[in-house]
């Protein structure tokens, strides 16, 4: 067996260049708001900012860094067998900016109030920093082992931006709740990899691939509970019915910028680990695991839009909306699985999944921006009474605002709908028009609460106050989500583009 | 699996499944937690007999050493309830969770006997230049990359319980 060799080890770690700046970022800004507080108090926001914005500039980089521009698919870190447990493909390019971009917005509102929750405060910005860390092992990683602990950390992270309003009795209950589920969820998921190891001889994605493509008999009933398994745990990760309980409570008992967190990267994560995981290693037998998917897909569109009708909590709202959107989603992986070896058809449906994350980030960040917005004395705004009224004290807002919720219902002109139009194409792409049909009438569910906030702040009238200040972060947050709503929604091609990056998905 | 070994084998299983199932059916915490370490130190036992003597020793240290005195501070820490108050949960619980158990056994009983283990190993690989060996090459060589990522995870718990307590305080 082959000694440790460095000069290997650092050509691998220098596909690493993202991950090494935020583990290296994260350290500095800890170890700077021991020595030089008040600074750090006064530019740490603007300061992670910048070092995401490099770090999506050195990810951009290795789209490019190939011969002739293209794609330098790499893998690194090889295991014993010579399958890497690291990439860098197109699909994991694209999902970092989706990270990027989520954390960027938790950042930008992170720094309206600088003094009331301390959520500015060095270690709130380590943690989306670390969290960010983590998921990119998410969408890079092929080793189970790598993937499960690049997903640890991101839920660390998540659970504890969630408490980090300790003295807030509805933040302890979310973050209990999302951590003891969180827990059990990774239990389930590492029990599925213990079986599909067990099952496949391999605990890289490759491997288990190489090992599935040789028979197809076997192990099939071990293996199929190893994946159910599997499944399972990532649900709980993507927040999908039945698995969503924890995601209003830790929704609404987060501070604002963590759900948008929560909401936006977080999923978003877990999405690239479940496209990662059941496209690599499971993606032959994909017409295996997509009805289990199509169920999933199915109740979690619906349950999710019936039970924001309820909610009159914005939080609470969009929490059950974004479990719908995780149903939405998903109809993109199904178009995968049901593939059957149609490249095209794989194509379509990875370049709708990476799309649609990239826009409803957009809308949602900006949807709990304008959360942010609306609190005032330390109480939060997140009622929809809160909402009434608030184009007279804040017309640009209100317009971003109305962006934002129809985007998120797919109304033509704005973004989500093209995202709608390729996700649900994707789905009638496989013959799965019933699908299809139940996601567009849960679109015209959804259409019904995402109107009540309309109404509120359009229609009914709120108590006169006096206009809002906002903040310049905020109304940077709101602006940059609100133009690019609108943008993607009359001129989707360049981002189309980017999306079609996600198709690079390096094979073994 | 040696001659010798399979009836050893049959009794540390014996042992580690008693203990597992007195664990979930005591009402008594202090009772579960010393229950699970008998599961944990037959589990050891059973790594004994596959040669991996490293991996039983960190069974010990780790899971019967140091979790478990993690837990019974826990227990200690936050006053169990008297007998008479635990109650039992009733059926719906212990039908589902046997329900469950049936289709794992039937699953890997299944597959254990129409094959082989896939991922067995070979014992006298790992004989050959002693196990911690074999396990540390492993582990710095093609599992480095997860190996280094653990410490930001375990640096991310840290930082995250020191923000809690310190805030906890009301600082």
């Amino acid at each position: 067996m082959a000694g440790f060799d460095p000069a290997v080890f650092i050509e691998n770690l220098a596909w690493m260049k993202p991950e090494l700046l935020l583990a290296g970022f994260g350290l500095l800004l800890l170890l700077a708001s021991a020595t030089v507080p008040v600074a750090i108090r006064q530019v740490g926001g603007w300061l992670t900012l910048a070092v995401l914005a490099v770090a999506a500039f050195l990810v951009t980089a290795q789209l490019s860094a190939g011969s002739g521009g293209t794609v330098a698919s790499t893998g690194a870190f090889p295991d014993i067998a010579g399958n890497p447990a690291f990439v860098v493909d197109g699909f994991a390019v694209v999902f970092k900016l989706i990270f990027l971009l989520g954390a960027a917005f938790t950042v930008l509102m992170s720094m309206k109030y600088p003094d009331t929750d301390g959520e500015d405060s060095a270690e709130f910005l380590a943690l989306v920093v670390f969290s960010v860390f983590g998921m990119m092992f998410l969408a890079s990683g092929t080793g189970l082992i790598t993937i499960y602990i690049g997903l640890e950390t991101m839920a660390l992270a998540g659970y504890l931006l969630v408490g980090f309003r300790v003295q807030e009795k509805r933040a302890n209950e979310g973050a209990v709740k999302y951590f003891v589920l969180g827990a059990l969820a990774s239990g389930i998921l590492l029990y599925g990899i213990s079986l599909v190891y067990g099952a496949t001889g391999s605990i890289n994605l490759y491997g288990i691939a190489a090992s599935l493509a040789g028979d197809d008999s076997g192990a099939a009933g071990f293996l199929g509970l190893g994946v159910v398994l599997m499944l399972v745990g990532i649900g709980f990760k993507v927040a999908a019915v039945p698995f969503h309980m924890w995601a209003p409570d830790a929704y609404e008992g987060a501070t604002t910028p963590a759900t948008s967190f929560l909401a936006t990267a977080a999923k978003a994560g877990a999405f690239a680990m479940l496209l990662r995981v059941f496209v690599t290693a499971f993606g032959d037998r994909g017409a295996d695991w997509a009805p289990l998917m199509i169920l999933l897909a199915a109740a979690s569109m619906t349950v999710g839009n019936i039970a924001a009708l309820r909610q009159d909590n914005v939080k609470r709202m969009l929490a059950f909306s974004s479990v719908g959107h995780a149903g939405y989603v998903l109809m993109g992986l199904i178009a995968v699985g049901l593939s059957g070896g149609d490249a095209a058809i794989r194509a379509r449906g990875l370049l709708s999944v990476a799309l649609y994350l990239f826009i409803y980030t957009f809308a949602t960040a900006g949807a709990f921006a304008l959360v942010a917005l609306l609190r005032k004395n330390g109480q939060p705004g997140e009622m929809l009474d809160d909402f009434n009224g608030l184009v007279k004290r804040h017309p640009v807002a209100s317009v971003c605002m109305l962006l934002f919720l129809l985007s998120l219902a797919g109304i033509p002109c704005t973004a989500g709908f093209i995202g709608k139009w390729w996700l649900f194409g994707a789905a009638i792409k496989v013959n799965l028009v019933w699908l299809a049909v139940v996601a567009v009438l849960n679109s015209v569910v959804s259409l019904y609460y995402y109107a009540r906030v309309m109404v509120a702040i359009f229609i009914r009238d709120g108590d006169g106050e006096s206009k809002i200040q906002v903040p310049l972060p905020l109304s940077a947050a709101i602006g940059a989500a609100g133009l690019f709503t609108l943008v993607i929604g009359v001129y989707p091609q360049p981002f189309i583009r980017l999306a079609r990056y996600a198709v690079l998905m390096m094979g073994a | 699996m040696t001659e010798v070994s399979l009836p050893l084998f049959l009794v540390f299983a014996a042992v580690g499944v008693f203990g597992a199932v007195m664990m979930v059916t005591r009402t008594q915490p202090v009772h579960s937690a010393l229950y699970l370490v008998l599961t944990l130190f037959s589990v050891a036992a059973i790594y004994v007999l596959l040669h991996a003597e490293f991996l039983a020793v960190v069974q010990i240290l780790v899971y019967a050493g140091g979790i478990m005195v993690l837990f019974l501070f826990v227990i200690f820490l936050v006053r169990p309830p008297v007998p008479g108050e635990a109650r039992w949960h009733g059926g719906r619980h212990v039908l589902l969770s046997a329900g469950l158990a049936v289709i794992l056994a039937c699953a890997l009983g299944w597959h254990f006997l129409e094959s082989a283990p896939a991922a067995a190993g070979n014992p006298s690989a790992l004989l050959e230049g002693g196990n911690m060996e074999q396990v540390s090459m492993t582990l710095f060589r093609y599992y480095i990359l997860p190996f280094e990522t653990v410490s930001i995870l375990l640096l991310v718990s840290m930082i995250g319980a020191i923000a809690l307590a310190r805030k906890g305080e009301g600082v």
